[in-house]
């Protein structure tokens, strides 16, 4: 099979694949898996997982690479529409992705006729394994989503830093490490999760705010505008949606917690600006920045998984 | 769902999982199909091919006579015109004025413009043109690579006499439609006239464009003419200066031409000889540092013949050895793909 040369090509038994790919191809190995063990202890109805899996990878990929062709700022793709199938020579988005597989999620509810919100459940833990994977797998591709030059000597000489010229920070460790963290918690939370549809938010909620951070890490000039990237556009937008939801749910509108959690969330966008501008054009502290930073996403998160908690046990109560 | 239909599914779970490391090659896309895609149709511009290597580009040089203040040359000390780093300058010749040795004399000057706006300024005289140079982030993949050093790095990496910043040419790339880095190409794709061009040849001179494609054409018939040939364009801008006289500038040129900004231009005012300029602003605010029009000014003023304005506000900055001048005193170093640095080829002891 021709493959591109340039890409990092691995050879496994004797076949010869793109290293990157095989490293996705196990994560979605293992977000299959993770499919098949939810559906079995929820008692989704059988052929659940094939069509799930066979749904959200294809809507996952076709979408992926929409946006990012529609994203791409190096080239403008519109000049190039034969170039958007051409999906060999690489190029996708993790956002994309996600939104393609939570499409894939709803058209499998329809299909087997299940609540949307039980689907969404599962894939809200499914996609992690694979999304681990993607980012391990991102360290065999050089130059790509590192850091701005490190100034921490702990840091700089730690498993995390790339040295060179300059120590980067691997980000695509950090992100990998955190994703892990927020699998093991949506594992744990799906043990109590109420309502259908409830994990799926806390998804949107936490690997939002996690992802504004992540996003920050890198220092790439990939899909950015000026001092922000347009990964953290979408991570903030997943933010939000997270939290209409929670407060759609939480069915309270003129409660204070409703409007803290939907004030909070262009205060989040306000402060994230600020503290970008500040990482780009000052020589304040970056690890104080960060930790602002930390707090500023924590906000609404921590407010609409509040929300979501009171609902869970107001519902228990009644 | 009937046994069969599951069956089959499974069956297509796994081929869709066995497709994957054939399918998906890289998550940005691969450096030859982005290039390769920017290239498509595209109106290249032949500017021939730099084939001489330097020993035989020595042999062709003319006996010129110096003028005024001109260095003797030294060609056989040439570095040649690909990204070998210069010469290790002698860090006991730095002073806060200057440095000097056979092959490079670098004068520097710093001037309060207004409250809050200050000019660096460094002249520079070389004796050979290989010394004005561009260093790059990663000379292995000069057309797409994103690694983005600081100045300080690529300064200290590339042994700069001097180094100052460019025009960040793979940041944004499309909108940089010609660029050269030490006679390879990057691109040469003009597709519009939106921005101005600054063409160094291999004499060391400046060739500036203002808006214009056929002025780009007409620059590189003129040196195939003379036998010249392209080593570094700049796809920046706008042109500052050209033929000595102020360029018509556009007011519409990108990035904030109107408004004071913190900036980096850098001119030729004779004969290898050069003038580089980064004015610091004190605040980010549009209260202090130039607009286009005034750094044009400054650096008509200065004398020179061709002024070229590059990549400004943050990532303006000047490395002189031990000192740096940045464009926002309070801002870190940016990361940046490229730097234009001037070399010293006096042989190291």
């Amino acid at each position: 099979m021709y493959l591109i040369d340039e890409a990092v090509i691995n050879e496994v038994f004797g076949i010869k694949m793109y290293a990157f790919g095989l490293y996705v191809a196990l994560g979605a190995l293992c977000s299959l898996a993770v499919v098949c063990l939810v559906r079995r202890c929820w008692r989704l109805k059988q052929g659940t997982s094939p069509v799930l899996f066979l749904l959200s990878a294809l809507c996952g990929m076709v979408v992926s690479r929409l946006l990012f062709c529609l994203m791409n700022r190096d080239i403008n793709m519109f000049e190039y529409l034969h170039a958007w199938p051409q999906v060999t020579g690489g190029g996708w988005s993790m956002f994309g992705l996600l939104g393609g597989v939570f499409l894939g999620g709803w058209l499998c509810a329809k299909i087997t006729k299940q609540s949307t919100g039980r689907i969404w459940d599962v894939l809200s833990m499914a996609v992690f394994p694979a999304m681990i994977a993607e980012r391990i797998g991102e360290s065999r591709i050089e130059e790509f989503d590192l850091s701005r030059a490190l100034e921490n000597e702990l840091l700089s000489n730690s498993v995390l830093a790339l040295r060179g010229d300059e120590p980067r920070l691997r980000t695509y460790y950090v992100a990998a490490a955190v994703y892990l963290v927020l699998f093991i918690v949506l594992m744990l939370l799906a043990r109590h999760s109420g309502r259908d549809g409830n994990l799926a938010i806390r998804f949107l909620l936490l690997f939002g705010a996690a992802s504004i951070i992540l996003e920050s890490l890198r220092y790439d000039f990939f899909l950015s505008i000026s001092f922000v990237g347009l990964q953290q556009v979408m991570a903030a937008i997943t933010v939000a949606l997270g939290i209409g939801l929670a407060v759609k749910r939480y069915n309270r509108p003129k409660s204070a917690l409703s409007a803290a959690a939907i004030a909070s969330v262009p205060m989040m966008v306000g402060a994230v600006l600020g503290l970008e501008f500040a990482l780009d054009r000052t020589t304040w502290n970056k690890i104080l920045i960060y930790v602002l930073m930390i707090l500023s996403v924590s906000v609404p998160a921590g407010l609409g998984l509040q929300m979501l908690r009171q609902r869970e046990e107001g519902s228990v109560a009644q | 769902m009937k046994m069969p239909l599951r069956i089959l599914l499974v069956v297509l779970c796994a081929v869709l999982i066995a497709a994957i490391p054939f399918i998906v090659s890289s998550p940005k896309m691969l450096d030859n199909v982005q290039v390769d895609l920017m290239e498509e149709d595209g109106d290249e511009i032949d500017f021939g091919r730099l084939l001489l290597s330097c020993a035989a580009a020595e042999e062709d040089l003319e006996v010129v006579e110096l003028e005024e203040g001109q260095l003797d040359p030294h060609p056989e000390w040439a570095l040649p015109l690909d990204f070998t780093p210069g010469n290790t300058p002698d860090p006991d010749l730095y002073t806060d004025e200057g440095y000097e040795d056979e092959t490079i004399r670098v004068k520097t000057e710093h001037r309060q413009l207004e409250e809050g706006t200050t000019a660096h300024i460094a002249w520079i005289q070389i004796s050979d043109p290989s010394q004005i140079r561009t260093a790059v982030a990663n000379p292995d993949k000069i057309k797409t690579s994103k690694s983005t050093p600081s100045i300080s790095t690529l300064a200290k990496k590339y042994n700069a006499v001097l180094a100052v910043n460019g025009d960040n040419y793979n940041s944004e790339a499309e909108s940089k439609p010609l660029v050269y880095r030490m006679t390879q190409k990057v691109r040469n794709n003009m597709k519009s006239d939106k921005r101005d061009v600054l063409i160094i040849d291999d004499q060391g001179d400046f060739h500036v464009t203002v808006r214009s494609r056929q002025a780009v054409v007409d620059i590189a018939n003129q040196l195939k003419e003379e036998g010249r040939k392209l080593v570094n364009a700049y796809s920046f801008g706008p042109t500052l200066v050209k033929d000595g006289e102020l360029a018509e500038l556009n007011p519409d040129y990108q990035y904030n031409p109107n408004r004071k900004n913190p900036r980096t231009a850098i001119g030729q005012t004779g004969k290898l000889s050069y003038v580089v300029v980064v004015v610091q602003a004190s605040d980010r605010e549009g209260r202090t540092g130039l607009t286009h029009a005034e750094l044009a000014g400054l650096m008509k003023d200065l004398g020179c013949i061709s002024a070229y304005n590059m990549d400004g506000g943050n990532s303006s900055e000047m490395v002189f050895g031990p000192y740096m001048w940045k464009g926002s005193e309070n801002a870190d170093e940016r990361g940046l793909n490229d730097a234009i640095y001037f070399a010293t080829i006096k042989p190291e002891n």
